[in-house]
C-alpha cells in the first residue's frame, strides 16, 4: 500500500515541471541551409536584337548565374530571371530620352520608368538594355532598375549584369559574413563593417544633441524638429514597418569637450587630433544616456566650439584637415563640430546664430545609414550608382538591408534557441514553464516561415517573420523564471538530506535488521519442528 | 560534486584550451595584419563594468572602500555611469559611525576620497543578492527593470567584473545570508558567452582563497586575476584609528595606486597591471588565469577594460541632400532679396501640433486667479 501510493506521489511531487521543447527541430534550424530567391527581369530596348538573340542571351545568363549561385554550403542564392523586349510604352519613354551627352537624362528616364510601373509593382530588379547612343556606361538607378548600354552583342552583357546582380544588388560576400557571424562564427578578424553597425534590433533610439559651451555669448538655434521631419522623414517612413526608431533632441549648455584642442598657427585655427577624438566622447557621454528604453541608442552631437577655441577643426592621422569636421564612433553615433562666425564687436550678447540644418543632416544621415548597417555604396570605375538624394536610402539598398538583417535575425534567433536548448539540457532541474515553451514554439515556426518566404523571394514577409522569431527567442532565453534552481552542488544536496534522513534511517535500519533476524529464527524453528 | 560533472568540466576545459591553441596559431599566421589601424586593434566597441561588494556592516568598511576604488578608477578613465553596474551591500559613507560623513577614503591619511562627488549605486543594501547578480550577468531580469540596472552588453563589449567580500574555497559570501559558488559563476559567464553578451571579460576578485573563484571558468575570452591562492587569506592594508576598522584591502589598495597613474590615453598594459601587487606587498599570492584569454596580456592596453576608449572613424563621405527650406524663421544664410525669393517657394512641412512645456511656476495665473480672495494666510 505504502509503495503503491507513496512512490508515484513522491515521484509526482518531486519531478521538475518541464515543457517538452522541439530540441531536434532547433538543432536542425542551426545547421540547415537557407535559400534565397532573387527575381529579376531584363528588358531589351535595343531594337537590333530579335527574339532568338534574346532567348540565347537568357540561356547564357542562366548558366552563368546558376554556376555562381552557391555562395556557401549554408547559404544559397537562386537567381530567377526572364528576358523580354520592351513594351511600347517603355519605348516611348526611351524616345523622349535625349542622347548620352546631355546630363541627367538617365536620372529622368529612371524616374519615368519607375512612375510608369509597367512591371507589376516594381518589386523585381530590372535591367534595361539601352542602345549605346543613349547611354555609355552602366548606371544603377535609385529604385530597383539598372541601365546597361548594349555595346556589342547581348552575350557581352552577361558579365556586367551578373556582377551588378551579385555584388551590387545582392552583396553576396557581405550577406554571407553577417549570416555566419550571427550564427556564431566569432573567430574571424574584427572588421569595420561588423563592428560599426548595430546588431539587428527591433528598435533604436536616436538622440540629436546640440552642445553649446557658451550660451551667454552665442544663442545657437536649430530647427531640429523641422529638419528631422524634412530630411529624416522619408528614411524613418521607409524603415517604420521594420524597426521602431524614436527620435529625440536636446540642447546641452555650458559643457565643453574635456580635452584641450591644439593651436595651429600656420592654419590659424585650433585642431582636434585624430587620436584624441575618443576622449571627446568620454567627456560628453554622461549627458547622453537614455534611461527609458532598452533599445540601443544612437547619439548625434553638434558641437559649437567656444570662442577661445574657434575655429576648431578635426585633423586626420596625416595632420590634414577633415573635410566635414565630423567623426563616427561604431555602435555609438557621430559628432559634428560646427564652426560659427564670431559675433561682430558691437553685438549684443547673447548673439543669435542659426544652424544650417542641411549641412548638419547631411553628415548625420550618412552616419545613421552606416550605424544602422546600410552598406556603404561600392562604386567601381565602370558603374555609376545614382545617389539616393533626399530619399536617403534607395529601394534596392533597403532590399539589401532587409535581406542582410533577415538572414542575421534567422541565424541569431536559431543560435539563441540552440543556446537555450543546450542550457536546459545541461541543467536538469531547471523549470521550463508553459510561457517559455510557447515562445520557443513561436520562434521555431517563425524561423521556418521566414526561410520559406525567402525561398519564395518574398523579402518583406520574410523579414517580418524573422523579426518575430528574434523577439520570441530572446523572450524565451531571457525569461526571468529560468534562473531559479540553477545549480545545486551534490555535496550541498547531501548536506540538506542527511539531517533529515539520518535520524529516521537509524531506527528503520535497526528494525530491518531485527526483522531479518526474526525471520531467520522463524525458519530455524520450522526446521527444528520438522 | 559528482565525478561526471567534473569529467565534463575537464573535457570542456580541454576543448577550449585546444581551440585557444588553434586560435593562437591562426593569430600568429595573421601577423601581417598587425599593421591594422587603430580601429581594428581590439575587437571591442564599448566597455562595461560590474562592480560588486557583497558584505555589509561597519566592520566590513574595507570592502566598500575596495569597490569604490575600482568604481572611481573606471569612471575617471571614461566608462560612463550608464555602463557601470555598481552593487554595494551597505552604505559606509552615510553610516552614523563614520566620523567623516559622505566620504570613504583609501587610506588613513585621507589621501583619496573614493566616494567622490557622484556615486550612482545601482543595487544597494538587500538588493545585493546572488540572484540579482546572476540575473544582471545573464540578462534574465524582470521586464520592469530600468535600463540603469541592466547589463546591456553586446558581442563587442568588454566587461570588467570586480567582486569583493568574504570568501572561502569555492564560494563568495553574500551578506552573511547566501553564497555564490564558483560553478554558478562559471555557468553564468558561459551563458553570457553563448548569448554573445561579451567580447572579452576581465574578472577581478579580492577575497580570501580568491583563486578558487576563477578555477571553474570554462568560457573563452576571460582574463582572471585573484588576490590570493587557495589556502591563503587576503589581508587588509591598514587600520584607521578614527574609524576603528580596517580601511582597505591590500590587493585593491595597490591596484588603485597603479590605476591612479593611468590616464585615458595611457599605453600601460594589462600585463603591468597584473603585476601591480607583488607578494611582498600583498602578503598573499596574486594568481592570474590567462589560458582562456586569446590575446597576450602584455599587449592589451589597460584601457581596454578599465577605460572606454571608443573607436572613431572620420566621416569624410556624406550623402548630398537637396535643401528643403525650414520656413518658420528666415535662415541666416539668406538675406534681402534671396529671402523674399525663398518665401515664394516655401513649402510648409506638415506635422502635428507643436508641443509646449507646462509652466512649472504658474505665478501669473495664480496671482490673477487668487489675489481677489487672498484673505486667509497659510
Amino acid at each position: 500500500m505504502c509503495v503503491v501510493v507513496g512512490v508515484p506521489l513522491w515521484w509526482k511531487t518531486t519531478t521538475v515541471y518541464r515543457v517538452q521543447l522541439p530540441y531536434s527541430e532547433i538543432a536542425d534550424l542551426n545547421t540547415s541551409r537557407v535559400t534565397f530567391v532573387v527575381d529579376f527581369t531584363v528588358t531589351v530596348f535595343d531594337e537590333r536584337f530579335d527574339a532568338q538573340d534574346l532567348s540565347q542571351f537568357a540561356n547564357k545568363l542562366k548558366e552563368s548565374l546558376d554556376a555562381a549561385g552557391k555562395v556557401d554550403d549554408r547559404l544559397h542564392v537562386e537567381y530567377r530571371g526572364k528576358v523580354r523586349e520592351a513594351y511600347e510604352e517603355e519605348l516611348l519613354l526611351l524616345r523622349q530620352m535625349r542622347s548620352v551627352e546631355v546630363d541627367n537624362t538617365v536620372v529622368d528616364f529612371d524616374h519615368e520608368l519607375y512612375m510608369a510601373k509597367l512591371d507589376s509593382d516594381n518589386s523585381e530588379y530590372t535591367f534595361t538594355v539601352l542602345p549605346p547612343s543613349k547611354l555609355d556606361k552602366a548606371v544603377v538607378g535609385k529604385q530597383r532598375v539598372s541601365h546597361l548600354p548594349a555595346m556589342g552583342d547581348l552575350g557581352s552583357l552577361v558579365e556586367p549584369l551578373s556582377h551588378l546582380l551579385r555584388h551590387v544588388y545582392i552583396n553576396e560576400a557581405a550577406m554571407l559574413k553577417t549570416f555566419l557571424w550571427a550564427r556564431g562564427a566569432r573567430r574571424t578578424q574584427p572588421d569595420k563593417e561588423s563592428m560599426r553597425a548595430f546588431r539587428s534590433h527591433p528598435g533604436y533610439d536616436v538622440t540629436f544633441t546640440l552642445m553649446n559651451p557658451q550660451p551667454d555669448l552665442l544663442q545657437v538655434e536649430w530647427h531640429i524638429q523641422d529638419a528631422v521631419d524634412a530630411y529624416l522623414g522619408r528614411l524613418l517612413k521607409a524603415l517604420s514597418p521594420y524597426a521602431d526608431i524614436s527620435v529625440k533632441s536636446q540642447c546641452v549648455h555650458y559643457t565643453g569637450l574635456g580635452i584641450r584642442p591644439v593651436k595651429d598657427d600656420t592654419r590659424n585655427c585650433y585642431k582636434l587630433k585624430h587620436e584624441k577624438l575618443p576622449h571627446v566622447i568620454n567627456a560628453i557621454e554622461p549627458y547622453l544616456s537614455s534611461h527609458v528604453s532598452n533599445n540601443p541608442s544612437l547619439n548625434f552631437i553638434v558641437y559649437v566650439p567656444s570662442r577661445d577655441q574657434s575655429p576648431l577643426h578635426i585633423t586626420d592621422a596625416n595632420d590634414d584637415l577633415s573635410t566635414t569636421d565630423a567623426f563616427l564612433s561604431p555602435r555609438w553615433g557621430g559628432v559634428l563640430v560646427y564652426n560659427v562666425a564670431t559675433p561682430p564687436e558691437n553685438a549684443t550678447y547673447p548673439h543669435k546664430v542659426m544652424l544650417d540644418m542641411r549641412r548638419v543632416m547631411e553628415v548625420f544621415v550618412s552616419q545613421l545609414r552606416l550605424l544602422l548597417g546600410v552598406n556603404p555604396q561600392t562604386a567601381s570605375g565602370d558603374v555609376t550608382v545614382l545617389q539616393p538624394g533626399n530619399n536617403i536610402i534607395s529601394e534596392w539598398e533597403l532590399d539589401q538591408w532587409l535581406c542582410g538583417r533577415c538572414l542575421e535575425n534567422i541565424a541569431s534567433a536559431a543560435a539563441t534557441l540552440q543556446a537555450l536548448a543546450q542550457l536546459l539540457a545541461e541543467i536538469g532541474n531547471i523549470v521550463i514553464n508553459d510561457d517559455i515553451g510557447h515562445e520557443v514554439q513561436v520562434a521555431v515556426s517563425a524561423i521556418k516561415k521566414s526561410k520559406e518566404f525567402l525561398s519564395l523571394g518574398r523579402l518583406n514577409d520574410a523579414f517580418l517573420s524573422s523579426k518575430q522569431a528574434i523577439i520570441s527567442s530572446e523572450k524565451a532565453f531571457f525569461d526571468p523564471s529560468l534562473l531559479e534552481l540553477l545549480y545545486f552542488p551534490e555535496d550541498q544536496k547531501f548536506a540538506i538530506y542527511i539531517p533529515l534522513f539520518l535520524p529516521i534511517s537509524i531506527p528503520v535500519i535497526l528494525s530491518i535488521m531485527s526483522s531479518v533476524k526474526w525471520l531467520r529464527s522463524k525458519d530455524e524453528i520450522k526446521v527444528k519442528s520438522e | 560534486m559528482s565525478g561526471s560533472t567534473k569529467m565534463k568540466l575537464f573535457l570542456s576545459y580541454l576543448r577550449f584550451s585546444f581551440i585557444c591553441v588553434i586560435l593562437l596559431n591562426c593569430y600568429a599566421s595573421g601577423q601581417e595584419m598587425e599593421t591594422m589601424e587603430q580601429f581594428f586593434k581590439s575587437g571591442h566597441t564599448n566597455n562595461w563594468a560590474v562592480l560588486v561588494d557583497t558584505s555589509r556592516f561597519w566592520f566590513n568598511y574595507r570592502h566598500v572602500a575596495n569597490v569604490l576604488s575600482i568604481y572611481r578608477s573606471v569612471k575617471r578613465l571614461g566608462i560612463p555611469d550608464s555602463q557601470i553596474i555598481l552593487m554595494i551591500a551597505d552604505d559606509m559613507a552615510c553610516n552614523p559611525r563614520n566620523p567623516r560623513p559622505a566620504t570613504v577614503f583609501n587610506n588613513a591619511h585621507q589621501h583619496i576620497n573614493v566616494y567622490g562627488d557622484d556615486v550612482e549605486v545601482d543595487y544597494r543594501g538587500y538588493e545585493v543578492t546572488v540572484e540579482n547578480f546572476i540575473r544582471v550577468l545573464t540578462g534574465r531580469l524582470p521586464p520592469s527593470t530600468p535600463r540603469s540596472k541592466r547589463l546591456l552588453t553586446d558581442d563587442r563589449s568588454n566587461v570588467l567584473v570586480y567582486m569583493t567580500g568574504h570568501g572561502g574555497d569555492g564560494f563568495l559570501k553574500f551578506q552573511d545570508a547566501e553564497e555564490i559558488s564558483n560553478v554558478e559563476l562559471a555557468d553564468a559567464f558561459q551563458q553570457m558567452w553563448q548569448k554573445r553578451r561579451y567580447h572579452e571579460v576581465f574578472y577581478m576578485i579580492d577575497t580570501c582563497q580568491a583563486e578558487s573563484m576563477h578555477q571553474k571558468f570554462y568560457s573563452p575570452n576571460i582574463l582572471a586575476v585573484a588576490s590570493s591562492r587557495i589556502g591563503e587569506d587576503s589581508l587588509s592594508h591598514h587600520n584607521d584609528n578614527t574609524l576603528g576598522v580596517y580601511i582597505i584591502d591590500r590587493y585593491t589598495y595597490y591596484a588603485l595606486e597603479f590605476l591612479e597613474g593611468v590616464s585615458p590615453d595611457s599605453k600601460k598594459t594589462m600585463g603591468q597591471f597584473l603585476q601591480a601587487c607583488p607578494r611582498r606587498q600583498c602578503i598573499s599570492t596574486v594568481t592570474v588565469r590567462t589560458d582562456l584569454f586569446q590575446r597576450d596580456p602584455d599587449k592589451v592596453l589597460i584601457t581596454d577594460f578599465f577605460g572606454s576608449v571608443r573607436k572613431v572613424e572620420l566621416s569624410n563621405n556624406y550623402i548630398q541632400l537637396d535643401n528643403i527650406p525650414l520656413t518658420i524663421f528666415p535662415s541666416q544664410t539668406c538675406d534681402g532679396d534671396a529671402c523674399e525669393k525663398d518665401k515664394g517657394n516655401e513649402k510648409r512641412i506638415q506635422r502635428g501640433p507643436r508641443m509646449q512645456y507646462a509652466d512649472p511656476f504658474p505665478v501669473d495665473s495664480y496671482i490673477k486667479g487668487v489675489s481677489v480672495s487672498d484673505n486667509s494666510r497659510h
